[in-house]
């Protein structure tokens, strides 16, 4: 009797190791799973014996679609400019003159060691204030691109020096120059390599730039708080702030395991 | 092949691993290099195929000076095949483009010219299925046949082959020796280092002995293999041929 139940279990719930999950399967465990974190969260919510105020809310979805459009405008400059400080410091970190290679190392230290909290207030408050520039948006990218690309040199650093030894002999063997090797062997390489965790880059950058609100950038979060604060509704404003971000990154995460799946042979 | 090795020697931070290597090899195809592990073969071959610089010493091959500064030697190494123990494909292209980008990009060949070569060769040895397959996608054995499919392509004046098969699986060690045997039936040139001893003893037609950095023996094979003079070749043929 327990062993049929046991069998039972594991033909519903369980797959083997390694093995395919069939799409039945597959299907029934999320319902199951959903259902679950409906379960929970439903129980809360009526235990809250809060009086949902959806209407004043509404009222201001054009706030909400500014301001998701506004973040997703800062985060995608943001990534191209952290790409761009990414590779400078990547292959900084390589150089063979020092200034270049110590300043790369600085950098990435630094700017991984702090808070994004304390950058941008140091940032907008001291540096662009000294320098003479005003515009928040362009600081705000500015910092969000500063910030990322630390984390983006270590991802290039890393990626480049995955490209092993073996293959840049083999390539000098057969008579490729210096800047051949880099165009047919090592870049071809580490873009693919670097694709996944810079799609994860790109997701966490996404999710920061909430921080731009501290400084009064009118993106996604700051227009969420601002409408909290016409109408009294909270959890009105800030349930469509989660949303409204994971329509953003839950794409991206799921388009960052496709390209793992995709180049996971290839090493 | 005409070969020249002259005092050449070479160290490692402060280990000596090549100790003024001399030799003169002319007139044959197949130089075949055996030794214990750690003797400097592996480093003899590299700076046989210009990757590395001997710290002195000269070399020629085929009459032709070897200058030992980079942009030179990067042209040498263009006239040599090099197979490597781990193949060292890449692992991005496939069977057919590892074959075909020396060939267009070094050798100035066309793409069509450098793709119909490529094909020929993967013919040759029976690889054309594999074509469209990248590294990770075959086996040991198809992969160090590609590897030298690629070193023979360029048709290079000498094939260097550092221990082709001894990061292989025992079943796929035949069909990469049957192909060197094949290239050397044709009178390629080829210096090959390798732990086969029965293999060295059967391509070689002169046979080189390497350890502690110099050479202990040269010769052909069967006077080396049947009658060794210097007693560590004797003991280290006695230790390896024990089970063949």
């Amino acid at each position: 009797m327990e062993n049929r139940a046991g069998s039972l279990v594991k033909h519903l719930f369980c797959v083997p190791p390694g093995k395919d999950v069939p799409s039945w399967k597959f299907w029934l465990n999320l319902i199951i799973v959903f259902a679950l974190l409906t379960l929970v969260f439903t129980f809360a919510f009526l235990r809250l014996q809060y009086d949902f105020n959806w209407e004043s809310v509404y009222r201001y979805r054009l706030k909400f679609i500014n301001g998701f459009l506004m973040t997703l405008l800062i985060s995608a400059f943001a990534l191209v400019a952290s790409f761009l400080l990414g590779v400078i410091f990547g292959i900084g970190q390589r150089s063979r003159f020092l200034p270049f290679r110590f300043l790369s190392k600085v950098y990435i230290e630094i700017i991984r060691g702090t808070p994004l909290l304390v950058q941008i207030l140091v940032f907008f408050y001291i540096v662009a204030d000294a320098f003479g520039i005003d515009s928040r948006y362009f600081m705000g990218v500015v910092i969000l691109a500063l910030f990322s690309g630390a984390y983006v040199s270590e991802i290039i650093r890393s990626g480049i020096e995955s490209i092993g030894k073996s293959q840049l002999e083999s390539a000098r063997a057969i008579g490729l120059t210096n800047a051949q090797t880099y165009r047919y062997i090592i870049f071809p390489q580490v873009t693919k390599r670097i694709l996944p965790p810079m799609a994860g880059q790109f997701v966490t950058l996404i999710k920061d730039s909430s921080l731009l609100s501290i400084i009064s950038v009118s993106e996604f979060t700051l227009n969420a708080q601002e409408v909290t604060s016409f109408t009294y509704s909270t959890f009105e404003s800030y349930i469509p702030l989660a949303v409204g971000y994971l329509l953003i990154t839950f794409p991206i995460s799921m388009f960052t395991k496709h390209l793992e799946r995709k180049f996971a042979y290839e090493t | 092949m005409k070969l020249d090795l002259r005092d050449i020697s070479k160290s490692f931070d402060s280990t000596q691993v090549l100790h003024n290597i001399s030799m003169s090899f002319e007139d044959a195809h197949a130089l075949v290099i055996i030794g214990p592990s750690g003797g400097g073969k592996t480093t003899l071959l590299r700076i046989m195929a210009g990757l590395l610089k001997p710290d002195s010493g000269s070399m020629a091959l085929n009459e032709t000076e070897v200058v030992f500064r980079e942009e030179q030697l990067r042209k040498y190494r263009t006239r040599i095949g090099m197979v490597f123990q781990t193949y060292n494909l890449f692992p991005h292209m496939t069977a057919l483009e590892n074959i075909s980008l020396p060939l267009e990009r070094v050798h100035g060949f066309t793409h069509e010219e450098a793709e119909e070569t490529a094909m020929m060769h993967l013919r040759r040895f029976k690889l054309e299925e594999h074509y469209e397959k990248k590294p990770a996608q075959m086996s040991g054995g198809q992969n160090q046949r590609v590897a030298i499919c690629r070193a023979v392509a360029i048709n290079p004046e000498v094939l260097l082959l550092d221990e082709p098969t001894s990061a292989l699986d025992p079943e796929f060690t035949v069909e990469v020796l049957d192909v060197i045997e094949e290239l050397r039936e044709e009178k390629k040139d080829l210096i090959l280092v390798t732990h086969h001893m029965g293999f060295a003893r059967t391509v070689s037609d002169h046979l080189l002995f390497i350890a502690d950095g110099t050479i202990s023996e040269e010769g052909p094979a069967e006077e080396i293999f049947d009658n060794p003079e210097n007693p560590e070749v004797k003991s280290f043929l006695h230790q390896v041929t024990k089970y063949e």
